[in-house]
């Protein structure tokens, strides 16, 4: 990557925006705060509420001083900052109150006897909630919900805090484009202008290599290599069916219901394999079928409320009685970075917001164990003490970061760390391409953003250098899936559901390995798929 | 309770104070710098930059 004098490209706001000065410079100053976080939070292990405060003064400084941004671009980038913090802080709150409610009530404990009843395979127990029942959830709610439910689940069956933070982060990565009624995925049709049952197979193809990765990789984190090894041929049955079903339901244009099909179908598939005599369960603590479904109350009230405002007729009317969001005109660096005004933005519903979902099932949980005799004396003074005390730091933390992140996105930081890359990277970028999505997510904390940001990006490159756009495309939604597990905005809501709270760059450094070895993989099948379209 | 007891619970509490006033302010100043972009008014935008500033430095010093 040379010295370039002036860069034109065309942003993803359909915008032109001229890059000056030197290019190499520009990239390893926007660089700065990135580094800076992850540096913070993995060597020294601050706290993510301390990196994320500091890096939010070095983007400050880096957007003043080099990359041209005012008062009023910094001013509206915190205020979006804000918006986005409160809708992941809303759902932080819920979900630990929803966390020390089952806690509180002994409902974790009794989960976790239904799961060991089910099959006295530890392994196969952590793959049916790690992995295939997250990436269910995944498909039915969104924004954080599966990590929220699945992290408390984890510990319930024995592992470690930041494991089952790990865990639950990982597992549900991949299902992420075409979870929450496919938003990540119609996005990016959105900003590219592609056919979509092209793209969409495309993607699909590239997310089953991820799942069939990810559920390796489970495997390993629960057990090293020995458990991966022993875990290999339930990974491929289960990937393989996963998989497939994701890629026929979005050959079909059933976009919306991909990863949920996909997600059913491998806890069904588990459900199988817990029947042969490999899996069955052994002398460990039985559980009546009715306790267990009272301990899931809470959990199965949020699926049914997830599935109901997704319904059309539901959501349409809840989504439009009380929302709360505000407009942003557009911002211009003085290099010409431009950012489209928008109407509303990070709406919150508060009607149909996850934590809205997460707080009735809440409620509707404390009214069957209140029934059912599980609740004690004192129970909502408790609990709500409990949440206060273990929200405040990851609600800062979260908000000291995606000020951050957004302080980099509308300065034209991010964009430029992306335009260094492709530079860099020449007839080599289909290779990484995925990771670009991966950058995405991690600054935007969602698929979604990552496809608005770099989705028409990708589409360009792949035009400049000659390759199938539509598999670069499924590149970039891919990466930004996978981001998921690494975003810090994510990351706070797994470490405040498992008490690792203040332990993100732990669970950073330990998932930044597993992303990019999946991202990897997924680039590299990219990159075959483009060789075989050549020839 | 011993006096160290007593110090490490003062400084718990002032911990949480802190916390708390951080959040408030790094919630407040961007609400602010957005209200004055809004209405045209440059003075307050600045005053909202250093209170979102302010909140950050209480954030990397006690959090």
């Amino acid at each position: 990557m040379g010295a370039r004098h002036a860069v034109m490209h065309i942003s993803p706001f359909g915008v032109e925006c001229h890059w000056a000065g030197n290019l190499l410079g520009m990239w390893l100053l926007s660089l700065v705060p990135f580094a800076a976080l992850l540096f913070l939070m993995i060597v020294p292990k601050w706290s993510s509420a301390r990196a994320g405060a500091t890096s939010w003064f070095i983007a400050v400084i880096v957007a003043f001083a080099f990359f041209g941004a005012d008062i009023d671009l910094i001013g509206l980038a915190n205020c979006k900052g804000l918006l986005l913090g409160i809708y992941v802080s809303y759902l932080i709150w819920s979900g630990v109150l929803l966390y020390n409610l089952a806690d509180d009530t002994g409902a974790i404990s009794q989960m976790a006897a239904g799961f060991k009843s089910l099959t006295g395979d530890e392994l196969l127990q952590v793959l049916l909630v790690g992995w295939t029942f997250v990436s269910f959830l995944q498909g039915i709610a969104g924004f954080g919900v599966p990590v929220a439910v699945v992290g408390p689940m984890l510990i319930s069956l024995g592992l470690q805090p930041l494991a089952a933070a790990s865990i639950a982060l990982l597992g549900h990565a991949w299902a992420v484009t075409f979870g929450s009624m496919a938003t990540s995925f119609l996005t990016l049709v959105l900003v590219t202008g592609l056919n979509p049952p092209g793209l969409a197979q495309w993607s699909a193809l590239l997310l089953g290599v991820a799942c069939v990765v990810t559920g390796l990789l489970v495997s390993y984190m629960y057990g090293g290599t020995r458990a991966m090894a022993r875990g290999l041929p339930v990974v491929g049955a289960i990937g393989g069916a996963m998989s497939l079903t994701q890629y026929l339901l979005a050959a079909l244009g059933s976009y919306v219901i991909a990863s949920t099909g996909a997600g059913l179908v491998g806890c069904a598939v588990v459900g199988l394999l817990s029947r042969a005599p490999r899996f069955r369960s052994g002398d460990g603590p039985k559980i009546e079928r009715g306790r267990f479904l009272l301990a899931f109350s809470p959990y199965l009230a949020l699926m049914a409320l997830s599935l109901a405002v997704s319904a059309e007729p539901v959501s349409r009317p809840l989504s439009s009685a009380i929302a709360l969001s505000l407009p942003f005109p557009e911002t211009r660096t003085s290099l010409g970075y431009v950012n489209a005004a928008v109407k509303s933005y990070s709406t919150i519903n508060l009607l149909t917001h996850p934590g809205t979902l997460v707080l009735e099932a809440a409620l509707i949980g404390y009214i069957v164990f209140r029934k059912g005799s599980m609740t004690r004396s004192g129970i909502v003074r408790r609990i709500l003490r409990k949440t206060v005390g273990q929200c405040l730091s990851p609600t800062m933390a979260t908000l000291c970061m995606v000020m951050m992140s957004l302080v980099m996105n509308e300065s034209g930081m991010t964009y430029m760390l992306a335009q260094g890359v492709a530079v860099g990277a020449g007839a080599l970028y289909p290779i990484i391409s995925a990771f670009i999505g991966i950058l995405g997510c991690f600054a935007t904390g969602s698929n979604s953003g990552s496809n608005t940001m770099f989705g028409a990006f990708q589409r360009d490159t792949a035009r400049l250098l000659g390759v199938n756009e539509y598999v670069l495309c499924a590149s970039q939604t891919t990466g930004g899936a996978l981001g998921s597990m690494i975003a810090p905005a994510k990351v706070v809501v797994g470490t405040s559901v498992t008490k690792a709270a203040g332990r993100e760059g732990e669970v950073i450094h330990r998932n930044l390995r597993y992303c990019l070895a999946i991202g990897l993989a997924s680039s590299l099948a990219a990159w075959m798929m483009m060789l075989a379209l050549r020839s | 309770m011993s006096g160290w007891m007593k110090s490490e619970k003062g400084k718990a509490g002032d911990g949480k104070w802190a916390l708390a006033l951080s959040l408030l302010l790094i919630m407040a100043g961007p609400l602010i710098m957005y209200h004055s972009i809004s209405s045209g008014s440059t003075s307050l935008i600045w005053i909202g930059f250093a209170g979102t500033a302010i909140g950050m430095l209480l954030a990397l010093t006690k959090a």
